[in-house]
């Protein structure tokens, strides 16, 4: 009867209150990130595709903060346009399985029957198989081109943004509220739409953000076995794996890039636990 | 430290408890429990009466030691038979667990082991401060399980938890409370989920060992009934301090504080040829959102702007009695006027 | 003729219940007739596994009864989904303030919603009428822009209640919709539901296990114990001179604000028996103080109970509802 949870005790009121430092720290990271693709051009006055032979392989100096590879490009011209590429290749490529994932999530969730057993059995099969397996063997199937990449992430990755909002669709309606909008006549899409998704969208939206560090490896070591964006556009696995012949003598070539993926990661996964733990105090 | 009780002192001493909130996010504490003073004498049951997010249940658990995440008591002293259990180590706490002080809680569901037979548990308990062979708590179980009035015991014994109803469940737990003869049994809200003709079993049954075993009890609830039934002393709870505090038939005769009344006017009255229903008006205030002065002014029909500012402690108001009202002669003579229950 | 809005006509509502490993048909209710008055305020009270809350859905549709009828207003209400327009007239109020709201959307959206797929009020005067009903239940209309998160349970409960009135029903069923509710709080429900009955003349199926505070509110009130109506009589007939024995067991269990000092605290023996393993004949007389031979043998049926009143209307299912003796109760002054 008497409701113990100190958290429901509290009125929420319109004060300010600290973000979580995950979230900043993830957000700060991300922040720059973005905001150097998108300034690319102001940042760097190089060309990231043009071919200057006559400066190739040069150390970081003055003129190129980062050295140039081995066909004389800006190394850090790259890396800015190289980031420009495959952000905004993620970020799109986590739109669809996010959308049509979250939504039969959810009317499997809610209906049951037979949508519901179909989903799932569509899920054990997908998830028999490793991720990145997966997307490389459709991209290969359906031939190199950014819309492949789209195509096969989309294929592979929806099931799991089903399955979490099928999950907590099944306990957002047992809810009374919803039995309240049963009783009043209101249709079931109506239900769904509105009442249930608002409500599960949270946990779908935080395994985005961790699902766009799977898509940027996805889409980086696709580039990197040659079958990623398709040149002349700069891409940090196709950096990488161009590289790998100067190991030895110029490893920034390959290193840089690998860095700069694994900062990213690593930005995006703080992003997602601090929207996870703003989300959970709601 | 001998364990001679009930010779000098009260069993159980509650000084200046003040226990703080931390909410979720981590950025701001709150004040739950403001300045608890209140004492069990051996042999005694004492109420422990409030409604949700008076702070009643923190200060119960605040005695054992089992306080959430986020919620530490910050200032006073908790004796048990003198010694203070909030600074004692953690050794000591676990000593007095079983044989010193146990607790029964309010869904036995969640605190009896699901896995495990209910007679093993309480055979656990047992051994757990006697060093007695399996046998010998097995017997010590089966006649404690006849004691609480459990039907068949030697089949019911060997269920496990969700194959009883919740009143065998409650029963259960309380023996395995008592497998060890507590001095002091807390009890959080033991009765609220249950039936009410169910409840009436276990309230009879805890009238029934607390003569006969001489334990003490401290019974958090809030239903005030219940407490006429079962506690010779009571604290009433509001906002996170005790605003009246009293022998049982006295302060249900004549309370001598607005809430105490008021509460005891809302409790409907199964036999009562009133018609009327009346409430307090208002809202509870909410953790953190306490107002100042004494936190019932908002509700009370008789505050004056002195009630406003200022602290409000408890003031003896005639033997035995205490109250942190400063109107309490209005109160009795507006009740005087409307004549007595 | 007094006119029904609610009828239950030899209602049995049955689940599948599993006991180890075999599963078995249950009876929640098991053929159960009563009615709720027009205009009335009728009580169905029980403990757990008595049915009620049974029948409570059943008559919002959200059960289906096995054999027997629910007639709503002369009406054979069928089995499965409803037409709106029915649902317009009977709306319930559920008993978790806490879970029977959307907690994303404000009380405003919540409540224009509702109007809006019913599409009985036009656009332009929805806003009046929420706020015209949010009177009703007693809330400030600045709360129609919160979210139930930031109200109180008191609150949140006259919001379901606004939410039940907006279409104007002419039956509200209230399952146990102040259990979960502090007692400084439950008072102003009860009299809303009161006051609701007395302006609005809509008829109130309420149900609940605090027989306290039905007294307080119901016109007529109906006992229920393992699936079946036990008793049945006005509020003042119940309570001076309750006729079966579980009534008596029940309200000398429930414990009182100022018992007298001697006073031993009094409880049924036993345990309700299971719903899968009933016993033969009455199914109270395993717990029954008076219990004889022809209870274990014969099942009782709801008998009259002989009254001085005319057109009384008091039924208890006991053989030997007008032999008990005179109730006395715990109550020795009022």
């Amino acid at each position: 009867m008497t409701d113990t949870s100190i958290s429901s005790t509290v009125r929420r009121r319109r004060k300010f209150r600290r973000p979580p430092a995950t979230l900043i720290a993830g957000g700060s990271i991300v922040g720059v990130i973005v905001l150097l693709a998108i300034l690319a051009p102001l940042v760097t006055s190089y060309n990231p595709t043009t071919i200057n032979l006559l400066s190739m392989l040069q150390g970081p100096s003055a003129a190129h903060w980062l050295g140039t590879d081995q066909l004389g490009r800006d190394i850090w011209t790259r890396l800015i346009y190289g980031a420009r590429t495959d952000l905004s290749v993620a970020f799109i490529a986590v739109l669809a399985p996010f959308a049509i994932g979250t939504v039969l999530g959810a009317f499997a969730g809610y209906l049951g029957g037979w949508l519901d057993a179909l989903i799932m059995r569509l899920a054990d099969v997908v998830v028999a198989f490793p991720f990145y397996v997966l997307v490389i063997l459709l991209v290969f199937l359906l031939g190199p081109g950014t819309s492949s990449i789209y195509i096969a992430i989309t294929v592979v990755s929806w099931i799991s943004y089903a399955r979490i909002v099928r999950g907590t669709t099944l306990v957002a309606k047992n809810q009374e509220y919803i039995l309240a909008a049963q009783l009043q006549g209101f249709s079931t899409l109506r239900i769904i739409m509105r009442h249930i998704l608002p409500n599960v969208i949270s946990q779908s939206i935080v395994f985005a953000m961790s699902d766009i560090v799977n898509d940027i490896l996805a889409i980086v070591t696709l580039g990197f076995l040659g079958l990623g964006i398709p040149p002349p556009a700069p891409d940090w696995g196709e950096m990488m794996a161009s590289g790998q012949q100067f190991l030895t003598t110029h490893w920034e070539l390959t290193t840089i890039p690998g860095f700069a993926v694994v900062i990213t990661g690593l930005g995006l996964s703080l992003l997602g636990d601090g929207l996870n733990e703003l989300l959970g105090r709601n | 430290m001998t364990t001679l009780s009930s010779s000098t002192g009260p069993l159980l001493q509650v000084e200046n408890l003040c226990i703080d909130v931390t909410l979720v996010g981590g950025k701001k504490t709150v004040p739950a429990v403001r300045n608890v003073s209140f004492q069990v004498e051996a042999g005694e049951a004492v109420g422990l009466v409030g409604e949700s997010g008076s702070g009643k249940s923190l200060t119960l658990r605040t005695i054992l030691g089992i306080l959430p995440n986020g919620v530490r008591a910050t200032s006073g002293r908790v004796l048990f038979e003198g010694v203070d259990l909030l600074k004692a180590p953690k050794r000591t706490v676990n000593r007095l667990r079983g044989t010193g002080i146990t607790m029964i809680f309010q869904e036995p569901m969640t605190s009896l082991n699901p896995i495990a037979k209910v007679g093993e548990q309480i055979v656990d308990a047992a051994r757990a401060k006697h060093s007695w062979s399996k046998s010998e708590a097995g017997e010590h179980a089966l006649s404690l399980a006849r004691h609480m009035g459990i039907p068949d015991p030697e089949n019911t014994l060997s269920l496990y938890p969700h194959e009883l109803s919740g009143g065998l469940r409650q029963r259960v737990m309380i023996a395995a409370a008592l497998a060890c003869q507590p001095k002091l049994v807390l009890c959080d809200e033991p009765t609220t989920a249950l039936d009410v003709t169910i409840q009436a079993q276990i309230i009879r049954l805890l009238v029934q060992l607390k003569d006969e075993l001489g334990m003490s009890m401290l019974y958090v609830t809030h239903d005030l009934a219940v407490v006429a039934q079962l506690c010779q002393r009571l604290e009433v709870m509001y906002a996170g301090s005790i605003v009246e505090s009293g022998l049982v038939r006295d302060v249900f005769r004549q309370p001598d504080h607005p809430y105490t009344q008021g509460l005891a006017r809302a409790t409907p009255d199964v036999d009562a040829v009133v018609d009327q229903l009346t409430g307090i008006r208002g809202n509870a205030p909410t953790l953190g959102n306490w107002p100042h002065g004494c936190a019932f002014h908002p509700r009370c029909d008789y505050a004056t702007d002195e009630c406003r500012t200022g602290n409000f402690p408890l003031r003896e108001t005639s033997t035995g009695r205490a109250s942190a009202c400063i109107h309490i002669d209005r109160l009795h003579e507006s009740m005087a006027k409307e004549g007595s229950r | 003729m007094t006119v029904t809005i609610l009828d239950f006509n030899d209602v049995t509502v049955s689940f599948m219940a599993r006991r180890g490993k075999t599963k078995k048909p249950i009876n929640a209710a098991d053929h159960v007739t009563f009615s709720v008055r027009k205009g009335e305020i009728f009580g169905l009270v029980g403990e757990s596994g008595s049915g009620k809350s049974t029948l409570a859905r059943l008559a919002v549709g959200l059960n289906s009864a096995a054999s027997g009828s629910v007639v709503f207003d002369g009406m054979v209400l069928a089995n499965g989904k409803r037409p709106r327009p029915l649902r317009r007239r009977i709306q319930m109020v559920f008993q978790d303030p806490f879970s029977s709201l959307d907690p994303r959307m404000t009380v405003r959206q919540q409540l224009m919603e509702v109007l809006k797929v019913h599409d009985a009020i036009p656009a332009g005067e929805r806003a009046a009428h929420c706020e015209k009903i949010f009177a009703q239940v007693e809330l400030p209309i600045s709360l129609l822009d919160a979210r139930p998160s930031q109200m109180s349970g008191g609150q949140r409960q006259r919001v379901a209640i606004a939410r039940a009135l907006l279409l104007s029903p002419e039956l509200l069923v209230a399952d146990e919709p102040v259990s979960a509710l502090d007692v400084s709080v439950q008072a102003g429900i009860v009299q809303l539901f009161a006051d609701l009955r007395s302006q609005l003349g809509v008829s109130i199926f309420f149900i609940a296990h605090d027989l306290a505070v039905v007294r307080h509110l119901c016109d007529r009130v109906a006992v229920m114990y393992m699936g079946k109506i036990v008793e049945e009589a006005t509020t003042d007939q119940l309570f001076s001179n309750p006729r079966h024995p579980y009534t008596r067991a029940l309200l000398d269990s429930i414990p009182r604000l100022l018992p007298d000092a001697h006073e031993q605290v009094v409880a049924p023996e036993g345990e309700p028996p299971s719903l899968s393993r009933l016993p033969s004949g009455c199914r109270f007389r395993s717990r029954c103080p008076n219990a004889t031979e022809k209870c274990v043998s014969e099942e009782p049926s709801l008998i009259a109970v002989t009254s001085t009143e005319a057109n009384s209307s008091h039924l208890a299912s006991c053989h030997y509802a007008n032999d008990l003796e005179v109730y006395v109760g715990r109550n020795r002054t009022s």
